[in-house]
């Protein structure tokens, strides 16, 4: 008796690779996204049931579509959720699925497009910025531009304000040239 | 209502409220969020009632007015994403089904509202009373640490007084203060030396020609030749002295402020918090201390002075060029616009080269310092051809960085130059004429020359300075940015000096995390008495060692306190703290110096008695005596290399040497084999008798001697106790015993 207990405690789910073979993901009535895991390689094990469920992405930067792990959410009683499986490619999924998935994730690695940016003022060293975003209008407050644009090699920007709030252009020749000029000298 | 979020400003949603039947003195607390659920920007209320019954929620985008009973919502707690955070809740439903719900959500900006929300509905419903003064309302009256002004924002903590920056150049200057004497001298010099430049045209030209050579000439006589070429010589003698007078009082004052800057910068490098180490790659601070500081010193050595003397030659020249002749001096400036906006054009694009020049070669930098400090795992996977290519390719970019920046200033110059040349074949052109009809005379003509050439040193000097200039700029605001940098960790003004502590730690709900998105510790509570021996157990990531950092003060808290001797921990002087607290940890950092130093890093005064003795106590004195040079062996990068055992053992003899108060290893041991371990177990113990010390250890072996266990497991104590009510209670401990046991019996038993 003891020994199996000991073992529960070391025992680890078996993470698995998510296929729509194998997994429906559902919007939860809670807005979120649940899990139904079948197992047919193993007819044996019941089909399982996730109220509540968390993506996360191996590469949240270069490759925000692949790799993506569904896990439990932390508990109380159980503590940091383990790993269900491994999406490989989100498109494997049907469109439905994909988009319910794209919208938790982009929750999660909240970073709005800036689309517009009105003004950015310096005072006092700090840049205050006036934008328009994929998720609203929004203003921002950011320090030592020199740190806090990143730019990547496919041209893309990320910006830091302050409180680590993170926002991308992902084209900034695309942006207008209104806005272009406001942010152009720290790039 | 609170002071978390109140109504003060927002009389609209205290409307919406008392529509809604719920009046201001209704509400307990509020809590303002800046996201929508739906994850778009938007301003919604979380609300609760004062009675702790329900939970009023507001979207001021949707209008949506929600209402929840308190007890419905079971396990609320915040979700931490990268960027974002939500407050989710389980709520059952008719067929008894938990199901879990979005509440709230706000991006990283109301992070700490949103904490101190959650804290207190936890105490709301555990039916505890929280009053105006709590201590969990401190966080959010933050005063600046330099000027201890209350921040106007509390979400965005800027300081408008520090922050008032002067221009850069302005800040520059001021750097001059304390060398007033020498900045005057330097200043005069270049005035006379202006003035003596100008002075020379004059002679040679309306004087020598005009006046002496010329037949008509009032003093044609050969010994008045003689005078003028003596004056001009002495003139040119009298600039000489004038020049060395001047270099040499630059010099002084140059080195000065550059040292001056040097030390500031590296200062204030120190005074920043670890968190700011973590942030910054050592190749980037390495370049802003040297190569900024660099650059900004030959701006001063070569800059400052030929601005001021061209700028000066400039308006002179401008004023007796217009004197002279305003006609032909119209032609000589009529290319300057041209100039201006040719520069007005490049000046960004030039700015913007050399920025991208600085940031290549510090990621060179910062490369080299990776690949060198790596030089033993290179090796290992014989990387050696991959990292040269890397290099190659830093190397390239940097490259093409710099050219790029000489192809700009490249494009400039030879149109400034051509513009020149062809003023100047016009001013002959249009000056002979104007002789041939007496409107000047030849002498004039020859003084307008002398200014012409001179006017043209100063054009050139401004075109190439702005590159000067930018550069500068550049290097002096990342310079200042650093020097501005507010080190998150800082002494309260009244902060208490201890000589001593009792060595009681308790921490009081106390919740950290490095990133908001991955907590650390979750709102924990516990009390190590004085003199306890506490092991600290836990998996990998537990937050072990972030509650060493925390009670050295390394990181403050994000909510809650931890005291020592029941007093805050922030109430301390820092250097108090470090004093009386020793933590051993996993990394070990030997300086470059003797192991003698080594030791003596944490107590610069101790006797060689008291090394040797602390040596002994960390088990390290026998193999130090093997060693050649016995305790001045010289170790640190580059010299002798030791095992980890060994450098974790002088590590140990460090802090042992300081006889602190608390002691805290942070798996100190564990490098070592366990008959070294029990060595130093021993030792240490007969060192620390009667003071508190903390172990944190996978292997219980190290904890043997330990009166107190406390079990962590994701950022939460488990459970704390002796080890002996521990094992009766058959919790983590007793598993992570039996486990580590089993291990053992099977490598016994050889199964």
């Amino acid at each position: 008796m003891e020994d199996m207990e000991l073992e529960n405690l070391f025992e680890r789910r078996e993470s698995v690779r998510l296929t729509p073979e194998n997994a429906v993901f559902t919007r939860s009535e809670g807005g979120l996204i649940s899990l139904r895991l079948s197992h047919p390689e193993a007819p044996e094990k019941e089909e399982e049931f996730f109220e509540r469920v968390i993506p996360l992405r191996g590469f949240p930067i270069t490759d925000p579509e692949q790799f993506i792990s569904v896990r439990e959410p932390d508990t109380k009683e159980k503590g940091r959720g383990a790993e269900i499986g491994i999406i490989y490619d989100l498109a494997e999924f049907d469109e439905a699925q994909q988009t319910l998935l794209r919208s938790e994730l982009d929750r999660h690695y909240f970073t709005p497009e800036l689309l517009k940016i009105y003004s950015v003022k310096e005072k006092f060293g700090y840049l205050y910025f006036e934008t328009e975003t994929s998720a609203g209008k929004t203003s921002f407050v950011m320090n030592n531009p020199y740190s806090n644009f990143r730019s990547f090699e496919d041209d893309r920007i990320f910006l830091y304000d302050i409180d680590g709030n993170c926002f991308q252009i992902s084209d900034p020749s695309k942006l207008d040239k209104a806005s272009y000029k406001r942010i152009e000298i720290y790039l | 209502m609170l002071p978390l979020n109140t109504f003060e400003k927002h009389a609209e949603i205290a409307a919406v409220f008392r529509e809604h039947g719920v009046p201001e003195d209704q509400i307990y607390f509020a809590f303002q969020e800046d996201l929508t659920c739906d994850g778009l920007f938007g301003e919604e209320w979380l609300a609760i009632s004062k009675d702790g019954q329900f939970l009023y929620r507001y979207s001021a985008a949707s209008q949506a007015f929600d209402v929840f009973t308190l007890s419905d919502l079971e396990e609320p707690y915040i979700d931490n994403y990268t960027t974002s955070n939500r407050i989710l809740a389980y709520i059952k439903d008719e067929t008894g089904n938990r199901k879990t719900i979005v509440l709230g959500a706000c991006t990283n900006g109301c992070k700490r509202r949103m904490n101190a929300f959650m804290n207190m509905w936890d105490r709301v419903t555990k039916g505890l009373e929280i009053k105006e003064d709590d201590a969990i309302f401190e966080q959010f009256n933050a005063r600046c640490p330099k000027c201890g002004t209350v921040y106007p924002d509390q979400q965005r903590r800027i300081c408008e007084v520090c922050a008032k920056k002067k221009g850069t150049l302005v800040r520059l200057l001021s750097y001059f203060g304390d060398f007033k004497l020498q900045f005057a001298t330097v200043l005069i010099c270049l005035v006379l030396t202006s003035a003596i430049s100008l002075v020379g045209p004059i002679i040679s030209g309306q004087v020598l020609y005009d006046r002496v050579i010329d037949p008509a000439g009032p003093l044609h006589e050969v010994r008045y030749v003689f005078i003028f070429v003596g004056v001009l010589f002495g003139l040119a003698l009298l600039q000489l002295f004038i020049g060395i007078i001047q270099n040499r009082a630059n010099a002084h004052m140059s080195t000065h402020v550059t040292k001056r800057m040097k030390d500031d910068i590296f200062t204030a490098l120190s005074k920043l918090s670890v968190s700011y180490f973590n942030q910054n790659s050592t190749g980037r601070l390495i370049n802003r201390v040297n190569y900024d500081a660099v650059r900004v010193q030959s701006f001063y050595i070569d800059g400052v002075p030929a601005l001021i003397i061209n700028g000066l030659n400039f308006i002179g020249l401008a004023i007796f060029l217009f004197i002279i002749n305003w006609k032909l001096t119209l032609i000589v400036f009529a290319p300057v616009p041209v100039i201006v906006i040719m520069f007005k054009l490049m000046l960004p694009k030039l700015w913007r080269s050399f920025s991208k020049l600085w940031r290549r070669s510090s990621s060179m930098n910062g490369m080299l310092a990776d690949t060198l400090n790596g030089a033993r795992v290179v090796k290992a996977f014989a990387k050696e051809p991959e990292e040269a290519n890397r290099f190659h390719l830093y190397a390239h970019k940097l490259y093409s960085a710099s050219m790029n920046a000489n192809k700009i200033i490249i494009m400039i110059f030879p149109v400034i130059a051509l513009l020149i040349g062809m003023t100047a074949q016009a001013i002959w052109g249009f000056g002979g004429i104007m002789v041939m009809n007496q409107e000047m005379t030849y002498g004039q003509l020859t003084t307008y020359f002398g200014y012409l050439g001179m006017i043209f040193g100063p054009l050139g000097f401004f075109s190439t300075f702005t590159n000067l200039i930018t550069d500068t700029i550049n290097s002096a605001s990342r310079m200042f940015e650093t020097l501005d940098q507010i080190p998150e960790i800082t002494d309260a003004p009244d902060a208490i000096e201890a000589d001593h502590f009792r060595g009681e730690v308790v921490f009081d709900h106390v919740s950290f995390h490095y990133n908001p998105s991955s907590p650390i510790l979750k709102d924990i509570s516990f009390t190590i008495h004085e003199g306890d021996n506490v092991g600290v157990v836990g998996h990998t990531g537990s937050g072990k060692s972030t509650i060493a950092n925390l009670i050295t003060r390394m990181y403050d808290t994000v909510s809650g306190t931890v005291l020592i001797d029941g007093v805050d921990i922030r109430k301390y002087k820092q250097a108090s703290l470090h004093k009386n607290i020793a933590i051993v940890s996993q990394e070990i950092y030997l300086f470059t110096g003797t192991i003698a130093d080594n030791i003596r890093y944490s107590k610069p005064d101790a006797s060689l008695g008291e090394i040797i003795a602390a040596a002994r106590a960390a088990n390290a004195h026998d193999f130090i005596m093997q060693l050649p040079e016995g305790y001045e062996t010289m170790v640190g990068s580059g010299n002798r290399s030791l095992s980890g055992g060994e450098r974790q053992r002088i590590s140990i003899a460090r802090a042992l040497l300081l006889q602190p108060s608390i002691l805290i290893l942070d798996e100190a041991t564990a490098a070592m084999d366990n008959e070294t371990e029990r060595l130093i177990g021993e030792a240490i113990d007969k060192l620390v008798k009667g003071r508190t010390t903390i172990t944190v250890a996978h292997r219980l072996s190290t904890l043997h001697n330990c009166n107190v266990i406390m079990a962590v497991e994701n950022g939460e104590v488990v459970e704390m106790g002796s080890p002996h009510d521990l094992m009766e209670q058959k919790g983590d401990y007793y598993k992570l015993y039996t486990l580590q046991n089993d291990q053992m019996q099977q490598v016994m038993t050889g199964n």
